[in-house]
């Protein structure tokens, strides 16, 4: 079952670029950039959270399950 | 980057064994092979070593089955190196951690077990060159390679389940 990362929409509502995430919760840009485009398989609980707390935000809030035809709409 | 000087020697030791065990076995293939038509020669160079009360075709035929064993020897051993060798070169692509490495491991099982094997068949027919009254060395058994088969196994499961755990992280943030 695909689950979508609202990362990109998350970042723009607090107004945040993916460099300052990747600066503040001490994650490469490299693997955040992973995250954001939907190509990760797996996230750990100590990404999430970091994440989270940077954001101010809770873990539904940046992903979420989704149909198969939405695939490839919001980093999928 | 610079090479890591381990896997250098390891690779120039490797490639010089490979090519050594194809000489030997080579050459076992080709006195096999000359055993017959200068069974002749042979036969009289036993016969003023050891006396007329050898017997000859007996002496030629557990030569011959030494040699054969030394053939299958060497057919053995060549995946060992050649394998090794293929892991090796993973290692220093930087990515060793992989199934195919984890089969290359069994195949070097596989191989020191029929090399164990014929250590076996090694020794029976030292034994029987030893009854026949023939200078032949002596022959233990090697409890070291049955429990390197054994460990080579169970490394070859460890690295596959490794590699399989690998990919499993793979892309995991």
């Amino acid at each position: 079952m695909p689950v979508a990362v609202s990362l990109d929409a998350m970042l723009h509502a607090r107004r945040m670029t993916l460099t300052e995430l990747s600066e503040a919760v001490g994650i490469t840009l490299a693997n955040l950039s992973i995250l954001k485009t939907g190509k990760a398989k797996a996230i750990r609980f100590t990404t999430l959270e970091a994440i989270c707390r940077v954001l101010d935000c809770q873990p539904g809030d940046l992903l979420r399950v989704v149909d198969e035809d939405e695939r490839g709409e919001d980093g999928i | 980057m610079r090479r890591d000087r381990v896997l250098w020697g390891a690779t120039g030791l490797l490639r010089l064994m490979l090519v050594l065990n194809i000489v030997c076995a080579a050459v076992f293939a080709l006195a096999l092979l000359l055993s017959w038509p200068m069974q002749g020669m042979l036969s009289a160079r036993l016969t003023h070593k050891y006396g007329g009360t050898l017997d000859l075709d007996q002496a030629v035929l557990a030569i011959r089955m030494m040699l054969f064993v030394g053939i299958a020897g060497g057919v053995a051993l060549h995946p060992i190196f050649s394998n090794l060798l293929r892991i090796v070169a993973t290692v220093e692509a930087g990515d060793p951690f992989v199934d195919d490495n984890a089969t290359r491991l069994a195949r070097i099982g596989w191989a020191l077990l029929a090399l164990q094997c014929l250590d076996l068949a090694f020794g029976g027919v030292v034994r029987w060159i030893s009854l026949l009254k023939l200078d032949v060395t002596g022959w233990t058994p090697s409890l070291g390679g049955w429990i390197a088969v054994v460990m080579i196994f169970v490394l070859a499961r460890v690295f596959r389940i490794g590699a399989r755990m690998r990919d499993d992280l793979a892309m995991t943030v």
